[in-house]
Formats: structure tokens, C-alpha cells, sequence
């Protein structure tokens, strides 16, 4: 009796051991350039210590360069959270969303996902997709969507992958470089989220004018995602989530903000989610059907 | 306090000299400060300009505008000073114009900015059509590669930090400047009770001294200049005391001495109007004496005219006392002869005898003033002197208007005359060998029908100028001793002017002298 006690008191204690583990969150360096990753490191950790001076909750953060480990690593719930570029997300999302419990994003602007949008310029002779043929389209470089977007956009209309059917993509370091390629006919189009054009024609409203688009995808951009693993405690959840709500309210948090050039974090919604997964999905069956790769 | 006493004059030197003095110094540290500003906005532009030369120096060159559009946009929303970007390439013409909320590509740039385009990097402040309403740092900045020239980096750089920094140093001046300004009050204030006390002692000891306070002394020992003066006031007024006393005694003398000399002068005083009366009386027989003399001048003169008058009488009687005497030897007198002769000696004597009365005429005073005739009394004295000057060949000319009348007394009048006439004949007689004359005139005076001009006019040379201005002066003569009593001109003078409120002048014209006599016309 006493023994099965002893025995039951070891169990709990090691459960609560178990429980009591470090918080891990999990970065997938490859293709999230959207953030230079010394200022991610640097944005992470200030969060940490913020998280851990005032929510009184002790975060670590583990870096991957290899996506399949941070996937086991996710799985077997040795991260809380993981953070990837969508496209990461979509080529293993069965097995992602059987563990994850809620989608966050990056909130750059009013909408997220937002719309990617291929844009021309006006002085060009290019009216249609078909009029890509044999032109140098420019996207920023960890853009993977907008890749997806372009071969999808190929494979539906011209029934070609961009390989066949593009000169050469002209990769930049930003979505505003690659928007202003465009202008001033570096290339012949580009491919930026919706907000890239917003904000530069604030800037410049002669890019209005000059640009025009010629089409665009449903509201599948993200510039990056953070899983929630459905294992995380609901306490903590809730305290990372009153930590983003409180970045503004410090000057670590300020520097956060700034490192990580977000306006916030915000949850994605499952509808969006469904937008971007039923996207990714088309695009795989039309794959399929022109037997491209 | 006296708004003007030495103190409040000390006092405001003083603090007027700090005052200026902090002025200048709050100027100076003004100055300073907007040149330091202007530096540091200067050596940041310059900063910013090159990094943006280095960073973009590949995209300058290859005209990669999306790399300098961008560049531009982060440099100026990483710099919160910076208004405006612009980079521009030589031979261009895409100009990008760059500020906080918007990007440009401009064919041509405002003028104020192109002027800044020079070989070497240029600063100026000034209002841009870029950013309207707003003084704005300019600076341009060359960008050379290898030695080649390939355009320009210009920042407009807000003054927004210069101009509140200027704010804080005005206010910090102002500060500076009054807390100066009241320090100094103080300071000047106490300043010039140290200069100007000893000073002020000094004055109320002298206001006491001038009041005739002689016991007011100075207490002042210090051993600089102010010192040394009170002390010499001190002995000054010891001295000033003991000359008063003594001065006092020598006024009581003194009264003494004037109250004696007052009784004395009382005493002249009481004889001085006796002494006057005598005086006038002295003076009154001197002027009649001088007229007597004047007479008998005149007098000598008429004797020798009737000496004159009568030779030609004289002689007839005698040829006519010559012929009877002829006659009764070669005994042709008869009665005829006789009664004949009788009639010519009667006439003869008679002439002479109304000569006398002529002279006798002319010597008796008339009594009373009366009108007469200018051409009457002329031609009176001129029979009187007539065979006197016709024996000297003294030719006479006359152009008399007979319907002329004065008031006067004529005998003095023919006295004038004559005077005129025998210095007129002595000139003569003395300057000219021929051709003797004298002109008289007697017209209207042709500015005021009123008057009547008498002028006597000889051609003897005229009176030399520099005695010209005295010759109606009592006693003044040219001539030699014993010939002329030097009266007879100022006599004329007197007559004219006092007794017939005329005017008596002489002028030299281009021959001699001309006498001019003015009168007050009468009616005849």
C-alpha cells in the first residue's frame, strides 16, 4: 500500500517534472529573410525576457536550418510554437495542423493573408499572362507564394511551368525592390503583396499609374506563420498573447516591434487558413494534371 | 535723489557699461551657438551625403533607380532631421526627389537647388519649393568616382532642431542677459556708493562752506586722490576762514573809508553843477566867438572886394580930376565941363557908396527867418565878389532857375555862397593856370520836386580823397598859416543843416569839387 503511494508520489513528481519543462519555440531559418535573422534573433530574445520578467514565464527559442527536424521536433511536442514561411506549412500541413491548435501571422497591415498581385508596367506590351513569354519577372526572394502563385497562374492559363515559359525570375532583398524594378523597367513584372503597391503608391502615386495589374491571387500571403502546437498549456497561450498585446507598453517591446517590422501579431482565422490550404491544393492537382513537378 | 546728481550719473554710466557689456557678451554667445548649429547640421549632412555616395555608389553608376529610391527612403526615415533626399546625375534627366511621405522623379530641379550644383559641396539656407513655407539646410554634396564627376547628393535637413535649440539659447540669454542686467544694477549700485560717497561729503561740506558754514569739514582719510582733496579742502576752508576774518576787518576799514570819500564826493557833487553851468557858458562864448571870427574872415574878405569894387571908381575919379585939370590948362573948362564932370564924379561916388550899402547888407544879421529867392541872393553875392574873381580871369557859368525860393536867413545864405566861392577862387588861383571856371547851378531837385539843389562846381582838381571826409570840420585848413582860419566850411555846414534844416555835401567830379546844397523848395 504504502509502496503503490511511494510509487504513485515518484509518478506524479515526474509528470510535474516533465510539466515543468523550459517553453520551446521553434524558428525555421530557411526562407524567412522577410526578418534578417540576427535581427530575429535579437527581437526573439528581447521578447523572452519580457515574457519572462513580466508574465513570469520562461520561453527558450530554438533555431532550425532544417526543416524536417523542426517538423519531428514540433510533432513530438518538443516546441510550443513554430515559426516558418507558409510554404513550409503547406507542403507538410497534414501533419502540421494535426498538432497545431492556432495559426498566428504577422500583422504588417490591415489584412492578413493578403493578396499577391503580378504587376506590369503600363508602358509594356505585356496584356496577359501569355505575354510573359520570355520576360524577367522579379519577387522578392524568400516569397516562395509568389513563386507558387506565378506557376500556378502558368499551369492554369498556358498549361507551362514558368520555367518553360519565363526568361529568368530577378530575386530581390525586398518586395518594394522588386515593385521598383518594375517602374523604372528593370524588369518586365513583379509579383509583391498587395500592401507592397499600397504603400509605395503612398510614396509615389506616379506608380499607380505607371503599374498595372495583371492579376492576382486570392488572399493567401503571409509573410511568415507561427504554429501554436495544441499541446501548449492554455496559460501560457493566454500570456504570450497578452505579451504581444503589451509590446507596445515598453521600450524592449517597442524594439521587438521594430526588429521584427510588424505592427502586431494576430491569429489567422481558419477561413483564411482554408483559403490558403484549398489554394495550395488546386495548384498540387494542376500539377498533377500537366504531370509537371 | 537729484535725477541729475553725480551719483545717478556714476550710478548709470556703470550700469549702462555692464548692461552694453552683457549685451554683447549674450550677442557673442548667440552668434556662436547658430554657427555651432549650423556646423553640426553641416558635418551631419555631410555624414549622411557620403554614406549615401558610398552605399549607392554602384547604383549611382549604373543608374539603378530602385536601389536609390529605396536607399534614399531609409536613410531618410532612419535620420528624423532629414526633410528631403534628392540625388540627381549628370547628364540626367531623372532626378529623384525623396522626403518622408513621398518619392519623385523630376526632369528639371527648383532653380534654388540646381544653383547649389557646383564643383565643390555648397550650404545654404533657404525656403525650397520641395518643402514650401519652411527654411530648410541645404547641402549639396559632389559625387566623384575615379576622378569623374557623376552627380550630386543634396539633403535638405530640417531647421526644426536648430531652430529650438536657437529658441532654448535666446531664452537661455534672455535669462543670462537679465539676471546680468539686475547683478550689475547691484553691483553698480554699490560701486558707486564706494566711488561717489566720499564725493558727496565732499559736495555737502562745500554746499555748508558756500553757506557760510566755515566750520564744515571733510572726514575722509583714505590716502587715494579723494583723500588727498579733502584733505585740501579742509585747509582750504581753514584758509578761506581766516581770509574772511581778515577780510572782514578790511571791509569795516573799508566802510570807513568809503563813508568818508562819500562825504567828500557829496561835496564835489554840490559844486560839480556850478562847474557845468560855467562850462556851457565857457562853450556858448567859444562857438560865438568862433562865429565872430567866422565875421571877420567874411569881413577881411569883403574889404578886399571893395577894394576891388571901388579901384575902377577910383581910377575914373582920378582920370576925371586928371581931365578938369587938363581942361583948365589947355582952358576948356567951362560950366558945361564942369556941371558934366560934377554929374560923373556924383555918379561915381554914388556907386561906391551903394557898394558900402551892399556890404553892410550883407554883413547885418537878419532877425528873422524869411522866404526868399535863390537867384536874388545868388546874384547879390556874386556883384560882391564878381571883379575879384573876373581880376584872378575866374570865369563863371550859370544855369539858375530864377522862380527857385528857400526859407532862411539870406544874409547867411550869401555867407555859404561866398565861403564856397573864395575856397572855389583860392583852388583855382593855386591848381590852374587857365581856363578858370565855376559852374552854379540852381534846379529842382529831379527826384523830389520839393527840394531845390544849389551846386557850385569848380574845375581845380577836386580835394584830394583822403581829406575829403574832414573838410567841414572846425579848424581843418589847407591853406597857410595866416591864410585861412579853417572855420569858414564847418560855419557853412552849421548854416545850412541847423538854421535851414538843409543839407550841405561835397563830392570831387572828374575836373575838381562840387559843392551841392539842399533845400526845401518854397513858394515865392
Amino acid at each position: 500500500m504504502y509502496l503503490k503511494l511511494f510509487l504513485s508520489f515518484i509518478m506524479v513528481l515526474f509528470a510535474l517534472q516533465l510539466q515543468a519543462r523550459d517553453q520551446v519555440m521553434g524558428y525555421l531559418k530557411k526562407d524567412l529573410s522577410y526578418f534578417k535573422y540576427k535581427d530575429a534573433q535579437i527581437a526573439f530574445r528581447l521578447w523572452l525576457d519580457e515574457i519572462a520578467k513580466r508574465k513570469g514565464v520562461t520561453l527558450d527559442i530554438k533555431y532550425y536550418d532544417d526543416a524536417q527536424k523542426a517538423l519531428e521536433d514540433y510533432e513530438t511536442h518538443k516546441l510550443d510554437s513554430y515559426s516558418l514561411n507558409a510554404i513550409y506549412y503547406l507542403q507538410n500541413m497534414k501533419r502540421l495542423d494535426a498538432q497545431t491548435l492556432e495559426f498566428w501571422a504577422i500583422l504588417k497591415n490591415d489584412d492578413v493573408p493578403e493578396k499577391l498581385l503580378l504587376l506590369v508596367s503600363n508602358e509594356s506590351n505585356i496584356t496577359n499572362l501569355a505575354d510573359l513569354q520570355d520576360k524577367t519577372i522579379s519577387f522578392k526572394n524568400d516569397n516562395i507564394l509568389a513563386k507558387l502563385f506565378l506557376k500556378k497562374e502558368l499551369l492554369q492559363t498556358q498549361h507551362k511551368r514558368p520555367k518553360e515559359y519565363i526568361r529568368t525570375y530577378h530575386l530581390t532583398k525586398k518586395d518594394s525592390t522588386a515593385l521598383l524594378d518594375t517602374f523604372f523597367k528593370k524588369c518586365d513584372a513583379c509579383i509583391v503583396p498587395e500592401s507592397t503597391l499600397k504603400m509605395a503608391a503612398e510614396l509615389n502615386p506616379a506608380l499607380k499609374k505607371k503599374l498595372r495589374v495583371l492579376t492576382a491571387s486570392p488572399t493567401i500571403y503571409m509573410p511568415g506563420l507561427m504554429l501554436i502546437h495544441s499541446g501548449t498549456p492554455k496559460e501560457l497561450r493566454v500570456k504570450l498573447r497578452q505579451s504581444v498585446a503589451d509590446l507596445d507598453k515598453t521600450p524592449k517591446g517597442r524594439n521587438v516591434k521594430a526588429l521584427f517590422k510588424l505592427r502586431n501579431f494576430t491569429t489567422v482565422a481558419p477561413k483564411s487558413m482554408d483559403i490558403l490550404r484549398s489554394y495550395y491544393k488546386e495548384y498540387l492537382k494542376l500539377q498533377a494534371k500537366y504531370n509537371h513537378e | 535723489m537729484n535725477r541729475y546728481s553725480l551719483f545717478t550719473r556714476t550710478f548709470i554710466l556703470i550700469a549702462l557699461s555692464l548692461s552694453i557689456l552683457s549685451l554683447l557678451l549674450s550677442y557673442f554667445y548667440l552668434e556662436n551657438k547658430k554657427k555651432s548649429l549650423i556646423d553640426v547640421l553641416y558635418s551631419k549632412s555631410k555624414t549622411i551625403a557620403r554614406s549615401i555616395t558610398l552605399v549607392a555608389s554602384d547604383a549611382i553608376i549604373t543608374s539603378d533607380y530602385s536601389f536609390i529610391v529605396e536607399q534614399n527612403t531609409k536613410v531618410i526615415n532612419n535620420n528624423p532631421g532629414l526633410l528631403y533626399l534628392i540625388v540627381t546625375k549628370i547628364n540626367d534627366t531623372a532626378n529623384i526627389v525623396s522626403t518622408k511621405k513621398h518619392w519623385e522623379m523630376l526632369d528639371k530641379l527648383p532653380k534654388e537647388i540646381t544653383a547649389l550644383q557646383k564643383d565643390k559641396e555648397q550650404a545654404k539656407i533657404f525656403k525650397s519649393s520641395i518643402i514650401k513655407d519652411k527654411e530648410v539646410y541645404n547641402y549639396a554634396y559632389p559625387i566623384n568616382f575615379n576622378g569623374i564627376k557623376w552627380g550630386w547628393v543634396i539633403i535638405g535637413h530640417s531647421m526644426q532642431e536648430y531652430e529650438n535649440a536657437m529658441q532654448k539659447a535666446y531664452i537661455t540669454a534672455l535669462l543670462l542677459l537679465v539676471g546680468t542686467i539686475l547683478l550689475s544694477l547691484v553691483f553698480s549700485y554699490f560701486l558707486t556708493s564706494w566711488l561717489v560717497t566720499p564725493i558727496i561729503s565732499l559736495k555737502n561740506a562745500a554746499q555748508k562752506v558756500a553757506a557760510g558754514d566755515l566750520n564744515a569739514k571733510v572726514d575722509i582719510t583714505s590716502k587715494d586722490e579723494i583723500g588727498t582733496l579733502a584733505k585740501s579742502f579742509n585747509e582750504m576752508v581753514d584758509t578761506i576762514k581766516e581770509s574772511n576774518e581778515k577780510l572782514h576787518s578790511y571791509n569795516e576799514e573799508l566802510e570807513k573809508r568809503v563813508e568818508q570819500r562819500t562825504q567828500e564826493l557829496n561835496v564835489l557833487n554840490q559844486n560839480l553843477d556850478k562847474r557845468v553851468k560855467e562850462e556851457v557858458q565857457k562853450r556858448a562864448k567859444q562857438e560865438q566867438m568862433l562865429i565872430q571870427q567866422s565875421r571877420f574872415a567874411a569881413m577881411g574878405e569883403m574889404i578886399g572886394n571893395i577894394a576891388h569894387q571901388w579901384r575902377q571908381p577910383l581910377n575914373a575919379l582920378s582920370l576925371l580930376l586928371q581931365n578938369i585939370e587938363n581942361a583948365y590948362e589947355m582952358d576948356m573948362l567951362d560950366e558945361a565941363y564942369i556941371k558934366r564932370s560934377v554929374a560923373k564924379g556924383n555918379r561915381l561916388t554914388k556907386a561906391m557908396s551903394q557898394t558900402i550899402d551892399d556890404f553892410r547888407n550883407f554883413f547885418r544879421p537878419n532877425k528873422q527867418a524869411e522866404i526868399f529867392s535863390v537867384h536874388s541872393a545868388l546874384n547879390a553875392t556874386m556883384d560882391m565878389v564878381k571883379s575879384s574873381f573876373e581880376n584872378h580871369m575866374i570865369n563863371f557859368e550859370q544855369h539858375i532857375d530864377d522862380s527857385l525860393c528857400v526859407r532862411g536867413f539870406s544874409s547867411e545864405f550869401s555867407q555859404v555862397i561866398l565861403n564856397i566861392l573864395t575856397n572855389a577862387k583860392d583852388a583855382l588861383i593855386e591848381n590852374k593856370k587857365e581856363a578858370r571856371k565855376i559852374t552854379i547851378i540852381v534846379s529842382k531837385d529831379e527826384n523830389n520836386d520839393n527840394n531845390v539843389i544849389i551846386s557850385i562846381e569848380d574845375n581845380a582838381g577836386g580835394i584830394p580823397q583822403d581829406i575829403i571826409q574832414n573838410i567841414f570840420d572846425p579848424y581843418f585848413t589847407t591853406k597857410e598859416e595866416g591864410k585861412g582860419t579853417g572855420i569858414g566850411l564847418y560855419m557853412s555846414k552849421t548854416i545850412v543843416e541847423t538854421n535851414m534844416r538843409g543839407r550841405l555835401s561835397v563830392l570831387n567830379t572828374a575836373d575838381g569839387a562840387k559843392f551841392i546844397i539842399e533845400l526845401k523848395r518854397e513858394t515865392c
